[in-house]
């Protein structure tokens, strides 16, 4: 493409950029003829060549075009074949190719002599490695080495994970960094109903007449889904959207109804509406009876501060009558005094969910899941649907979203945690015996005792109870709470941390081996979005350099190590021969998946996938394959007893409040314009110019009270450590009185320095969203 | 040489005579909704300095309530708008 008409491209691409942002925030927004023109007018691009792939970001999975010109990805657009985002796009995702081309590209192996990182040939440096795995284990035993990915895992690469981690190498030290944001959702799917993931489809948008959204500012983290619900209420006046959240944030000026609740009072939210519903006699009592059972866990269950802290939660029998007396503590004036939501308002919020005329969805994602009660918080809001029967059918759905692109593909369904196996846990024996068939090794290889989950397996680094650890697709020295404990942890004396990325991070800092790793288009690959949809896409590009994917970086490593017969495939049918042996594990109508061939010529595919159909609402007879219709409308098949399970969960306070000495709570989380740690997304110019640093935004009254002004340094100071930040007022969220906020993307202020590595004893995932600050002025602008 | 695009959303009834001015200004193209009171603007300028200029003068005009913006592009062949660059010069 001659010069000229690269720029008249990109124009006509800026355009489409701006229209496309114009019409997920104004739905029915027109512009007509006239920029009909402007992007017809542009000469076509014949040297550019169209493919389609799911985004790398997050969990929502929209469908993109990539352009390659010569190549190099040149631009991007929303594929209007996807079910997804029907052709939209977000502002990560319209630039997402350009995250390819940071100018620090990694594009060499890096080995640490004399302390400092040394290009190596890449074959010198997975020699390293392979000899490295081999000695730690043989002078300290097969669980002193861990492997520690994430949910940017493509499914094969987290596949050949768990098969040379558990059945090459005998070991449970498998983790992901998944634990850290959806580890909550699938224990309250697990407790809840037996199975993982959501019984709904995103194509449960087009029929719900209320949406609420739980602790979820969907219009910065997942803007498609949101610009479909806005569309949503455009074209249907009786659409309502509740923002129910600790903070005031661009999700709750575009609602219909905003509702700030003390944090951690969720809990007690989700049970007052449970109440009222009950004393309005809006109940279900045809589903009830039919398809719930109700049960009790333990209660007053920690918090896993302790390095021996350990729980089980036991699950006992109960009854209609004692959840009555249960929900006797939940009046709305009782969820008033401890929320601050008034009690007319929740008997509101009670009443959407009870009209059986609306359909309601609810969607949650990291205020609910990073809890120290989060699977708690995922039963409770399964009860109020469960109450009501609105569940499993179009438009009602309980849909817990996910912030990885393959959080559910590749860690939940695969299985890359310490307890799981692709086919079960591996304290199932079946699961056990499934997987040493598939894999061909003995049953005895397989451990079936968990070890480590993610805090649990840092806090071994740091005691030097792991040796060895691999870490790749992801940068835990930004991500993990109370980060200064485990950084030292893992400079200690005597480890040894492998990286795998794509850029420099925090986590490479620290590292004695940096691998070059092949990024998203650059190989092919498979994501599982939030909805049960598989995607796959095709390598576009060449890696830069010595680059390669992750799972060939541990394919040739297991080789060294004599494992090479568990790992036959070599491009360019890798991905398909991984993908036959996966799929043998979800060989059944709850999880069959569809094969390689059909996924390679379609916008992705829901599973179950069973005669060629896929399935949109789980558990509904008329829908689900694998739901028995003699049992009714439903079938709960994931539980024994084939109901789905009501649970008496209470409200319990968090484990650090604010007190004279730390008066504000601090919340942490993510902006639009970065995923995540910021590794990526920090270097895309337009996303880092909007947005450059992380900064601290506080209430304008107690900001006023401290004589804080907009831009001063600020000092945050918790139990943990204390850092100095630019203050931002009024900016484009406002957390109420006692409260800041902070995003974690910035590497240079790292955030989780001061948080609580408090977490769910039942899911083990931490809770980023409240532990107690103090907030002093340092200076003016620039000073700190 | 800088491509970028913005979201101009204007105050009420202003939206016309906004994408007049946008119109006159050098290095622009604005498009303005039928039914809203936003525009569409892509601007092309020669060089970051003159991005920046125009930048200024778009921020400066009245009747704008919001400027979003949707799309920049780096290009490949100067680098010029690396963050990492711009990181590295400061």
């Amino acid at each position: 493409m001659s010069s000229q008409n690269r720029r008249e491209f990109l124009k006509r691409m800026a355009m489409a950029s701006a229209s496309a942002a114009a019409g997920a925030l104004l739905p029915g927004v027109a512009f007509g003829e006239e920029l009909e023109r402007y992007l017809g007018d542009v000469a076509p691009a014949a040297d550019v060549t169209w493919r389609k792939t799911p985004c790398r970001f997050c969990g929502v999975g929209c469908g993109l075009l990539v352009g390659v010109e010569d190549g190099r990805a040149v631009a991007v657009r929303g594929d209007p074949e996807s079910p997804v985002n029907r052709g939209l796009a977000c502002v990560k995702g319209y630039h997402s190719v350009q995250a390819l081309y940071g100018g620090d590209r990694i594009t060499r192996a890096r080995v640490r002599r004399n302390g400092q990182l040394v290009d190596v040939p890449i074959e010198e440096a997975l020699d390293l490695v392979a000899d490295r795995l081999r000695t730690t284990m043989e002078e300290h035993g097969k669980d002193s080495v861990a492997l520690y990915g994430s949910g940017q895992w493509t499914i094969p690469d987290g596949y050949v994970a768990s098969k040379f981690f558990k059945g090459g190498l005998g070991t449970n030290n498998l983790e992901a960094n998944a634990r850290l944001c959806m580890s909550s959702a699938v224990t309250g799917f697990m407790t809840s109903f037996g199975m993982d993931e959501p019984m709904g489809c995103y194509e449960d948008i087009d029929h719900a007449d209320v949406f609420v959204l739980w602790g979820n500012n969907m219009a910065e983290m997942h803007p498609v889904l949101f610009s479909r619900m806005l569309e949503q209420r455009q074209n249907r006046p009786n659409v309502r959207i509740i923002d129910l959240a600790t903070r005031t944030t661009r999700t709750s000026y575009a609602a219909d109804r905003s509702l700030i609740f003390t944090p951690q009072s969720d809990l007690a939210i989700a049970n007052a509406i449970c109440h009222e519903i009950i004393r309005r006699g809006w109940v279900d009592r045809t589903f009830v009876d039919r398809h719930v059972a109700f049960k009790r866990g333990r209660t007053g269950i920690g918090y896993g501060l302790e390095d021996d802290f350990s729980f089980t939660d036991e699950a006992r029998d109960a009854t209609w009558d004692d959840y009555v007396r249960f929900l006797q503590d939940y009046t709305p004036e009782r969820a008033e005094e401890i929320s601050g939501v008034p009690a007319g308002d929740l008997r509101w919020l009670a009443s959407l969910y009870g009209d059986r005329s609306r359909r309601v969805m609810s969607f949650w994602c990291m205020g609910v899941n990073q809890h120290t009660r989060g699977t708690w918080m995922n039963n409770l809001i399964y009860n109020i649907h469960l109450l009501t029967g609105k569940i499993s059918t179009p438009g009602n759905s309980p849909f817990s979203l996910t912030g990885q692109p393959s959080a559910c593909g590749t860690t939940r369904e695969v299985g890359t945690f310490t307890h799981r196996l692709p086919g079960g846990n591996v304290a199932n024996e079946s699961a056990r015996r499934q997987a040493a068939e598939i894999w061909g090794v003995a049953e005895e290889r397989l451990d079936p005792t968990p070890t480590h989950h993610t805090v649990s397996m840092f806090r071994a680094l740091d005691r030097g109870e792991i040796r060895f650890m691999w870490v790749q697709v992801t940068n835990p020295m930004v991500t993990l709470p109370h980060l200064n404990r485990y950084r030292e942890g893992a400079e200690r004396e005597g480890r040894f941390l492998v990286v795998s990325d794509v850029y420099p991070t925090p986590t490479t800092e620290v590292a004695d081996v940096v691998l070059p790793a092949a990024m998203w288009i650059e190989r092919e690959g498979l994501f599982g979005n939030s909805e049960r949809r598989t995607q796959h896409f095709e390598q576009m590009l060449e890696p830069p350099g010595d680059a390669m994917g992750d799972g060939r970086q541990l394919i040739e490593v297991a080789r060294r190590l004599g494992l090479g017969e568990l790992f036959p495939w070599d491009e360019p049918d890798e991905v398909e021969g991984i993908w036959d042996e996966y799929i043998q594990f979800h060989d059944t109508p709850a999880h069959r998946m569809a094969s390689l061939d059909e996924l390679k010529e379609r916008p992705g595919i829901l599973w179950p996938y069973v005669d060629g159909q896929e399935t949109r609402w789980r558990y509904n007879t008329s829908t689900d394959p694998a739901a028995d219709a003699s049992r009714g409308d439903f079938d709960f098949y994931g539980n024994p007893d084939h109901r789905a399970w009501i649970w008496l969960r209470p409200y319990e306070a968090p484990p650090e409040w604010p007190d004279e000495s730390y008066p504000f709570w601090l919340n942490t989380g993510r902006v639009l314009e970065h995923w995540h740690s910021g590794s990526m997304t920090r270097r895309v110019p337009t996303l880092h110019r909007a947005m450059p640093e992380a900064y601290v935004e506080i209430h304008r009254q107690d900001a006023e009270d401290l004589g804080i002004r907009g831009g001063d340094a600020v000092r945050l100071v918790t139990r943990r450590g204390s850092m100095t930040l630019p203050a931002r007022i009024d900016y484009r969220a406002q957390p109420p009185r006692g409260q800041v906020f902070v995003p974690f993307f910035d590497e240079s202020h790292l955030i989780n320095e001061l948080t609580l590595d408090a977490y769910c004893p039942i899911s083990s995932q931490p809770d980023y969203k409240k532990c107690a600050v103090r907030v002093e002025r340092v200076g003016g602008p620039g000073v700190g | 040489m800088p491509v970028c695009s913005y979201l101009v959303i204007s105050e009420p009834n202003a939206a016309q005579d906004l994408a007049n001015r946008l119109a006159k200004l050098p290095d622009c193209d604005v498009i303005r909704a039928r039914n809203r009171d936003v525009l569409l603007l892509v601007t092309d300028t020669p060089g970051p300095r003159e991005d920046r200029e125009l930048r200024e003068r778009i921020e400066g005009l009245e009747g704008i309530q919001a400027l979003v913006l949707s799309f920049g592009e780096v290009d490949p062949d100067t680098g010029e708008g690396d963050p990492l660059k711009e990181r590295q010069a400061r």
